[in-house]
This record gives structure tokens, sequence and C-alpha cells, in this order.
């Protein structure tokens, strides 16, 4: 094709492609981009239901320097960070395994049926699940805790003690979510050219060393993209459920950004305060995901974006 | 594909287009501001409804039709629902609204977020238009004990911006909750000491009181994740000794100490003597080991399965609980009794603070609209008249507004839905003199229906196995109204015995809060729920609420109790 | 491929036999014990006493689902939201994922609108903003406010971007050479090629508008325009018993809905529809999911 018939095609296909994207475009323009003018009047101002946007008055970073300046608020701060990051680190490492587990399954019913039935607890919500586990994790006769003295240790006080709570969270957590992040893993196992395998077992590999050598490396894109997605959300340590496991004896350890934001947020009307904490979220995590795009560019070669 | 999906994306712009082509101002939405009034003359008001999720229309009736859309149509009123959200949004729902700037124009608002509202100009003022148009028996109802202090807790700066339900503080009183047939099969009598009241709790942990061989009992359960709670809460425990730690609907509890207005927990000494027994009786086992986790729903499955004895809470709650005991513990039998003292002459210190529910106001464009005034106060005496004085009715007129199974949905369909404050109190005496001697000429129409469905547990005591599901239903209700008025150590009898008593440690703060009380109210009380909570499980010492109390006033307390004494010392 | 019949490998497979049937009880064992709560009476399922096995079993909780109303309708609009909604989010998906999967020379604006999109993702104005924009347009209490505001999902633009880039260029090049149009590219080579990735988008809009109750939430003024999962929260919401203006008959009311036998009924009813979906398309959306960003 000679060079200015390829321009011409090019023109042609970008005029299609800018009235493509822009219908979408509209969408998030109105939905999204415009909100956030009032948005982030909203942070800046205290602002009152009565009195409008335009009404409250303007009070510059007063919520943003809260968030650092109580100590409920660092104390919220530092545990969403520990919870959400080892949720992320369980979160991927639990499902790969027991994805890769799975795939050594040879009888395929078997393999079907437990795909299928481990994503069951991703659908119940955490107002039930809290209930089952508070019974069964009780000192009181629980289930788990009579095991556990059965075999001839001491019961542990799994959602009152500060010491174990952020454990119990996120093991739970995984418990819940595994069986849809296992099956999203899986997939991406089968898609594996079966060539690799069978060139390695002929050199002599065996299984172990094929999962190093040929899953592994073959699954890592994705990986990646699972691990940068999850950065973004680093600050979302999982409201819902902390709010339905936790206490008063464990807010030292559990007490996440949300559940206080929803604490203040009950009596008080704290609009502005929670919009402004909401921006203070988006903000990390912009920089997050920027961040670990950029680096998984630099050493890795991946571009996910 | 390809026609079909141009098709379907041009009628998806064109939808959103012509969305966005009417879009206006925050305000105006087509007939909102109009003069609201319609061809038969009679003027339209927006209004909101919440229900809870068990509510139900009767007889056939709608959320736009019934006994009381009818009554305000004949007043000239007719309604526009602006909303109609399950209860617990009902706030939310009303705070959106106000935001946008449309919102109703009868606003049935709670108390927490009355005082906010109506300083951000919510309201109209309604100071200039009481006497005008308020009717007589509205100003009665406003100049009774309770209306009066009502009436003055909705008052910001002499103006008045709502009017509210009179409330008594009498439901509210906590009781303690206890096992009689546990009781009964340890010989033991009811407590009035905090000395016996301990005992029992020892006794119900340790030596088998429901008889069948297991150590499977202790004495008393706790909300420890709620801390304050109506079910199974602290507060009776520590108003035993005389002293309060818990806000009553977000509001810090103050109480009158050598003349002045004080924190409710101000008084360490006596705090601590409580704390020390608290966590006594924790060490020994006297309540779970893990009932900082036990929210509402466990504090009644432990009552339901027999695994506690006793629990203090409102006199209101232990109607599930015990018709869940029945099934598996036939004698399970609960009573109530006053809050034991810590001497023999101390008992029933319960608090006392009357708090109203809820606060009824206008739209603030309507400030000069005297139609819409006029038509304010219409809704508010008829919900006066006809709920706020049931024994002024005839039977048809006390069915038609308040209710009648299967015929008239009732006081639920009401704007402005009053009651008279103290008729639980009084209800008391009617239902115990009906149930000895069988008389029920007394009862007004509220009572009889409450009577008769009591009966029906009365009647069938002994015959539950036989009952099918509906009548089982009926004999449910019939338990909870027993264990409230029927029984001799009913509930209600416990409030009227500590009301009689002259004991009751009273609010010493009886308005509105201000707004450091507001500000600083969420966090001093987490920081009093984790105190105790810390103390009694023995993760601190007693004496750190000395700590917390020096905490509590550096955070805000301090300021907050100079207010609340202020307006205290203002009216001695 | 020949396997090496090793003491340690028939170690390994037995142990990863127990180990997957042990993981697999652990989850299908709540929702058992859900199962059982439901068919289970009030008072046992209150006391705690159920565990796998239904006590005093009775089918009254299913009875009173199937009864109320409320519960039908939010179910109903659910059904009109996802009929609306997730055709909308697929075309939409499309639209923004094909341009953005050109590479820079054929499409230089590519990166900003990324950006654009991505930026979207992580930020979010907040509830009373977005509120009042909906308001404002008059979409509260219509399926529209359900379906409009988040009808472009970044993540599924993200996805299949990623597939349509997976697609060899040699493809896209053979049909420009032999003049084809590019609309036409699109639909008679990629999308079919696609179909993989549409069902995975279908599924995941699926599941996302199913489960999403915010909306409903802040969008409607009517129970009866409450979708399934907005409804159930409401269910769920630990709701006090607090004494009302004074009148004990109300309490009467709640009791007889109070039983946690009925939220798991609830619970179960929602859930089998999803139980249903997913297996079935599980076998598209795993190899569309994959192709995507395994070839980056």
């Amino acid at each position: 094709m000679s060079e200015d018939m390829k321009k011409r095609k090019m023109n042609s296909n970008t005029v299609l492609f800018h009235t493509m994207i822009w219908i979408p475009l509209l969408f998030i323009l109105i939905f999204n981009y415009y909100p956030m003018i009032s948005g982030f009047q909203i942070a800046f101002e205290d602002f009152k239901p009565g009195l409008g946007i335009s009404g409250s008055e303007w009070v510059g970073f007063k919520h943003f320097a809260r968030i650092f300046a109580t100590a409920d608020a660092v104390r919220a701060v530092r545990n969403t960070l520990i919870i959400a990051c080892a949720k992320i680190i369980a979160n991927l490492i639990i499902p790969i395994i027991i994805a890769l587990l799975l795939n050594e399954i040879r009888v395929k019913w078997f393999k079907r049926t437990a795909q299928t039935l481990i994503y069951l607890p991703y659908f119940l919500s955490w107002v039930i699940l809290a209930s089952i586990m508070i019974n069964l994790l009780s000192t009181d006769g629980g289930l788990v805790n009579r095991a556990i003295e059965a075999l001839g240790g001491n019961s542990v006080f799994f959602l009152g003690d500060n010491s174990v709570f952020r454990k119990t969270l996120v093991v739970s957590d995984v418990w819940k979510n595994f069986g849809y992040n296992t099956i999203v893993y899986l997939a991406a196992l089968t898609n594996i050219d079966p060539t690799f395998y069978e060139a390695a077992s002929i050199d002599g590999a065996g299984r172990w060393k094929q999962t190093i050598h040929i899953t592994l490396p073959g699954i890592s894109m994705f990986i990646v993209l699972m691990t940068i997605l999850g950065i973004g959300s680093v600050l979302n340590a999982g409201f819902d459920q902390v709010f339905n496991l936790y206490n008063v004896s464990v807010y030292e350890s559990g007490d996440i950004i949300d559940t206080l934001v929803y604490r203040l947020g009950i009596q008080q009307q704290q609009y502005s305060f929670s919009t402004a904490v909401g921006f203070f979220k988006s903000v990390v995590s912009l920089v997050l995901i920027v961040g670990s795009n950029w680096l998984a560019d630099k050493f890795a070669g991946y571009k996910v974006f | 594909m390809n026609k079909f999906f141009k098709t379907v994306v041009v009628l998806l712009i064109g939808c959103m287009m012509l969305n966005l082509a009417a879009c206006s101002g925050g305000n105006d939405l087509g007939n909102g501001s109009s003069s609201g009034e319609d061809s038969d003359g009679n003027l339209t008001m927006k209004i909101g409804y919440a229900y809870d999720t068990s509510f139900e229309y009767k007889g056939g009736e709608t959320v736009e039709n019934n006994t009381w859309t009818q009554l305000y149509a004949q007043s000239g009123i007719d309604l526009e629902i602006m909303y109609n959200v399950e209860e617990t949004q009902k706030d939310e729902k009303i705070a959106q609204l106000i935001m946008s700037g449309d919102y109703p124009d009868f606003l049935d608002i709670s108390s927490s977020y009355y005082k906010d509202y109506a300083v951000q100009g919510v309201f109209a003022d309604l100071t200039d238009y009481f006497d005008k148009y308020a009717s007589d028996l509205t100003k009665a109802y406003y100049e009774t004990e309770y209306g009066k202090m009502a009436l003055e807790s909705a008052m910001l700066e002499g103006k008045l911006y709502a009017l509210p339900t009179a409330a008594s503080g009498n439901d509210g009183l906590p009781v303690l909750w206890i096992r009689k047939d546990w009781l009964d099969n340890l010989d033991l009598s009811e407590p009035t000491t905090v000395e016996e009241f301990v005992e029992i709790a020892r006794m119900f942990s340790q030596e088998d009181p429901d008889g069948n061989g297991q150590d499977d009992t202790y004495g008393l359960v706790v909300n420890g994740k709620e801390v304050f709670h109506a079910s199974g809460g602290v507060e009776g425990f520590f108003q035993m000794f005389g002293t309060t730690l818990g806000t009553k609907e977000g509001n810090i509890p103050f109480i009158e100490v050598d003349g002045k207005a004080v924190y409710g927990g101000a008084e360490d000494e006596k705090v601590m003597e409580a704390l020390t027994i608290f966590n006594d009786m924790y060490s020994s086992g006297y309540f779970a080991q893990d009932f900082v986790t036990s929210g509402e729903e466990q504090v009644f499955s432990a009552l339901s399965s027999g695994k506690a004895g006793m629990a203090f809470g409102a006199m209101y709650m232990m109607g599930t609980p015990w018709k869940n005991a029945l099934e598996t513990q036939s004698d399970a039998e609960f009573i109530a009794v006053a809050l034991p003292g810590v001497d023999k002459d101390s008992w029933g210190q319960a608090f006392y603070m009357a708090v109203p529910a809820k606060y009824y106001a206008l739209n603030s464009k309507h400030q000069d609209n005297e139609e819409y005034i006029k038509a304010f106060f219409e809704v508010i005496n008829l919900g006066v008249q006809y709920l706020a004085q049931p024994d002024a009715l005839s039977q048809e007129d006390y069915e038609k507004y308040n209710g009648k199974d299967d015929t008239y949905t009732g006081w639920q369909c009401a704007l402005a839905a009053f009651a008279d404050p103290i008729k639980n109190l009084n209800a008391l005496k009617k239902h115990q003199k009906a149930l000895e001697t069988g008389d029920t000429s007394h009862l007004n129409a509220e009572n009889l229906r409450d009577f008769e469905t009591m009966i029906v547990y009365v009647d069938n005591k002994d015959r539950r196995d036989e009952l099918d599901e509906g009548e089982l239903a009926l004999f449910e209700g019939g338990l909870f109204y027993w264990s409230v008025w029927g029984a001799e150590q009913c509930s209600y009898q416990a409030i009227s015995d500590m009301i009689d008593n002259g004991k009751l440690l009273h609010s010493a703060y009886g308005v509105a809060p201000t707004d450091s009380m507001v500000e600083y109210s969420t966090t001093l009380d987490t920081l009093a729920k984790e105190t105790i909570i810390d103390i009694i499980s023995g993760n601190k010492p007693i004496s750190y609420y000395t700590d917390f109390l020096e905490l509590w006033n550096s955070l805000g307390g301090e300021v907050i109790t100079e207010e609340a004494d202020k307006w205290f010392q203002s009216t001695k | 491929m020949r396997e090496f019949y090793s003491k340690g490998r028939i170690a390994f497979q037995i142990f990863n036999y127990i180990l997957i049937t042990a993981l697999t009880l652990l989850c299908v064992l709540p929702i058992i014990h859900v199962l059982a709560m439901s068919f289970s009476s009030a008072a046992y399922v209150d006391s705690n006493l159920v565990s796998l096995w239904p006590l005093g079993l009775t089918t009254a909780a299913y009875r009173f689902v199937i009864k109320n109303v409320a519960f039908w309708t939010s179910f109903g609009v659910t059904l009109r939201r996802l009929l609306v909604g997730v055709p909308l989010n697929l075309i939409l998906t499309i639209l923004a994922a094909y341009p953005l999967s050109k590479d820079e020379l054929t499409f230089k604006a590519r990166k900003y609108y990324v950006w654009l999109f991505l930026f979207v993702m992580l930020f979010n104005a907040g509830l009373i903003p977005t509120y009042l924009l909906v308001k404002s347009i008059g979409l509260v209490d219509s399926v529209w406010a359900l379906v409009l505001p988040t009808g472009v999902n970044v993540f599924n633009i993200v996805l299949m971007m990623n597939f349509f880039r997976g697609i060899p260029k040699e493809i896209e090049e053979s049909a420009l050479v032999e003049g084809a149009k590019q609309h036409t590219i699109l639909f008679r080579l990629f999308l079919p090629l696609a179909k993989p990735s549409i069902a995975t988008i279908t599924l995941f809009s699926f599941m996302q508008h199913w489960n999403s109750w915010m909306e409903g939430r802040i969008y409607m003024n009517n129970t009866s325009y409450y979708p399934l999962q907005t409804y159930l929260q409401t269910v769920m919401e630990s709701s006090d018993t607090v004494l009302q203006n004074s009148n004990l008959d109300a309490i009467v009311d709640q009791m007889a809905v109070s039983g946690q036998n009925l939220r798991a009924a609830q619970l179960f009813i929602s859930i089998i529809p999803v139980l249903i979906i997913y297996p079935f398309l599980q076998k598209y959306f795993t190899a569309g999911l994959v192709v995507g960003s395994v070839k980056g």
C-alpha cells in the first residue's frame, strides 16, 4: 500500500475511532467527571444539606488535616494499610496455589465439581457470615476452639483479641473469595501451550520443575495485572466484613478508615469529612497504580494499560 | 448485528439527550412549587413515608387510600408522596432531598437531626402561628408535663421550628429480667441488692438451675458488641450504682450531683465499685467470656436457648426470646424486677430521660404562605385528636384511626403520630385489673385489643403444642403482652415500682443538644465503650477509669458539661 | 504425556485429592447450614441450635418469602435492570475497547483517552454529587438510574482491550489490504473472534448488576423501585428492636418477621439464579479472560 493511501486509510479510521470512543466517553464525562466539581467543593467545605453546596462554609484543608490529626484516624489508616496489604498478598498466593493443585487433578468430574463448589462462599453476605463466624469462633463452645482444645491447644479469642483479629479477617476474606479468584487463575493455566510441557517432560523435567519454569512464567502477566489492580484498592480494606465482625475490643487492630467514617457519619452528618476521606483514598490509589504500572513496565516489560 | 447495534446506540443516546434537555436547576421540577391547589380546592402537600419491612396495609387499604388519607382530604389536604422507603433509610433519604433543594412540605425528623436542620433554615418558623392555628386539644397536649418538656426541646432561642411528639422516659427505663423457673428450681427469691444479684448470677452459672445435669448455663448475658443497648446493654448494671455512662439516643447523659449537672459517669468511686464487681463476675465466668462479640442477635440466642438466666434491658425486649425458649424448654418463664441497689434502700435508680422521638416540621419555603401553615397545623391537630387521647374516642373512631385487624391499618398511616406519653403505664393497671376481675369494661379500645391478644396466651398456656401456625402467632403476641403487662412480675410492674419508689436518676439536661455536644458525643461515647469493655475483661485495671475521665474531659467532655450545667442552673 | 508414577507422585496425588475435598467441603458446609436454617422454625434458628440439619422442619420461611410482594417486586426490578444494563454495558465496552486496542501509530490520541478512562476507575466524586446530578437529570425512581451512571465499566474495557490486542495483527492487515472498512473488520472479524471475551464481560456485568445495592438505595425514593439486593440489605440490616411512639403492637408485628430463618430463605432464593448461570457461563469465561492478558 502506498504511503498516501495508508495515510488516508488512517485518517478515516481515526475519525471512526474518535466517534466510537466518544460515546462511552460522554457517559463518564457526565456521570463521573462532572460530579467531581461538586465533589471537590464538598470536600473543602463544611457541607450542610440545608445550605447546599453554594451556601456551605469553605474550610479549606480542615477535613484532610483531620485524617492525620485524630489518634483514631491515624490508627484507622494504619490498620487499613496493614489489612489491605495482607489481603492482597493472601488473595494472590492462595488462589494460585489452589489453581495449581486443581490443575493436577486428573479426574475430570472431580475437578469440575470442585471448581463449581468452591465459589459458593462468594455469594454469602457478610451479615450472615459474621453471624456464623461469631458462633463458630466462640470461646464458649464454638467448634473451632473445641477442636483446638481437643488437640491440646488453648482457646483463641479470634474476634476479640487484637493479636489475632487481623489474621481472622484475612483468612475469612481469603476463604470467601478464593473460589472466585482460583477459577480466574485456572483459566490462565489452561491457556498455556501444552507443547511446552511435552518438551519439558521429554527433557526429563519433573512436575515440580515444570511448574516453576513453565506454568508460573506462563501466568505471570496475569499475576501482574491482578496485583496492580489490587494495589489500586489498597485503601478499601473491606468495610462490609469489618463492620459486621468487629467490636469495641478490636478497634485497635481492626478499625479501618471506612468503619471510622461510618461511625462518625451516623451522629453528625459528616458529609464533607467522608468525601474528603474518599478523595484522599483515590489520590493514594492513583499514585500507587501509576507507580506500579511504571515499575512493571520498567522491570518486566509489561504494560497493563 | 450491525443494524441492531446502531439502532440501539442511537436510541440510547436519544433518551439521554432528551433527559438532559429537561435538566434545570435543583429546585424546580415541574409540579414542585406551584400554588399546589387543584380543582377541588384542596391543597397538595408533599410528604414521605418510612415503614419497617414488616409493615402491611390491612383491609384493602393502600398507601394512597386509607382512613387517614381520607381524613386529610376531608380537611382539605391532598397528599403527594415524595418518598416511601424502608424505615432505617428515612434519615438519609430526607437528607438527600434537603440537599437537592426539593424536599417535602411536611417533614418527620428524628430528634438527632432536628437542631442542625433548624439552624440551616430548613424549617419554617412557627412561633407566631401556634396560638392561632393549634387546636385546643393540641394546646392541652403541649401543656401537660411531658408536652411542655417536648415543646421546650424544640425551642431554639425562643423560636419554634417544629412540633415534637411528647415522650416520657418510662418506656426506656431498663429493668432486670430473670428466669423465674430457675429461681424456683434453686429456691431463690428475687434480688433487691447488688450482692443478691451477684449471688444469683453465681448460682445460675454453677448450680445447674435448669436441672439437666450439665454445666451449660451462666448467670447473665451481656451485650458487649453495642455495649449500650435496649437488649442486654450494660446501662442497667451501672445504674444499680447510681451512675450512668451510655448515650441515650445519641445524647451524653447528665445527672445532678450536689446541685450541679455532671456527666453520668463522673462519680468515679461509684463507677469503679461497679467495674470491680463487673470484672469479678467476668473472671468468675458468670457471663460469657466472649461477650464482646454478642450483639442483640447473640443476646436473644442465649436467652432463647436457655444458656443465660438474666439480662438487663428494656421492658419490651423479652417477647422474641421467651417465645423461642418455649420451643425447647416448656417451663421457661421470664419475670422482670426493678434494678437492685447497692444496699436495701437504694434500689430502682434507673436513668430517666425523655427524648421526643419525632419532630414534625414545615418546609421553610412556605414561611409566608398561611395556607400551608394552616394545613400543617391541621395535620398536627388531627393527629392529636385521634391518636393522643384514646379514652375520648368512640369505639368506631378509635378503630378507624388507630387500627383494627383486617379492616383498618390505623395509626401508622398518620403523618403526625401522637400518643399519650404515659399510656403504657396506665395500661398496666388496667390490664392487671381486667385479668383479676375478668371485667373488661374499663378498657379503652386500644387496651381491649391488646388484652384480647394476651388472653390467647393465658388460655392456651398449657396447650402450646396443639396450636396451628396462625394461633401460635397470636399466642406469641399474647406472650409478649403478658411479659410486659400481664404477669405479676411483668416488666411494666417493675417500671411502676421504680417510679413509685422515687429514686430515679433524672436527666439534668432537657433540651436539644448543643453544637459541641453533637460534635463530641460520638468520640466520647466510643471512648466510654472501649474503656468499659477493657476494664470489665481485665485488659485494663480498674484504676484506669480515672485516666478515662481525664481523657473524657479533655476531648470535649468538660466543655459540654459546662454547657449542660448552665442550662440546668437556669431551670432552677 | 507420560506420567511418572513414583511413590512421591502417588503420595502427592492422595494428599491433593484429600486437600481439595476438604476445601470443597469447607465451602459447601456454610451453604448447607443456610439451607438448613431456611427450613427450620424461627425458635430453633434464633436459639442457634441448627447446624446442618433443619430442626422444627417447616416451609414457613419460604412461604413467607413467596407471599412477600416486596421481595418479588424487587426481583422484577433487578430483572429489568439486567435486561437494559447488561447489553448497554457490553456495547459501551466494545465501543471503547476497540479503538483503545489499536496501537499509537494507528490511533494517536489513544493514550490520552486511556488515562481519561483509567482516572475514573480510581477517582470517585462521592455519593452526594452523583446523586444531585442524577436527580437534576430526572432519572430518580427510574431503571435508568440503575443503569446509566454505571454504564461504563473501566475494568471490563481494560479486559476487552487486552483481548483485542491479542488478536494477531495479520488478520487486520490482510483485511485492510483487501479494502475492508474498519467497521467491517470489527463486526465480521474481531467480534466473532471475541465471543469468549463477550461472554466474560456479560458475566461480569451480570454479576455487578445482580449484586450491587448502592444505586437502588440512593436513587430510588420508593421501596417498590428497589432492586433485589437493596431490598435484601434493608432486611438484613441489624434492625434494633426500638420502640416507636410508645406503641407496643408494632413490636408484635416485628416479632412475626424477625426470625433468622426468613433471612436465610431470602438469601438462598436470591442466590439460585446466579448458581444456575455461573457454571453455565464458566466455560466461555475462562478462555476469554485469559487470552486478553497473557498475550499482553
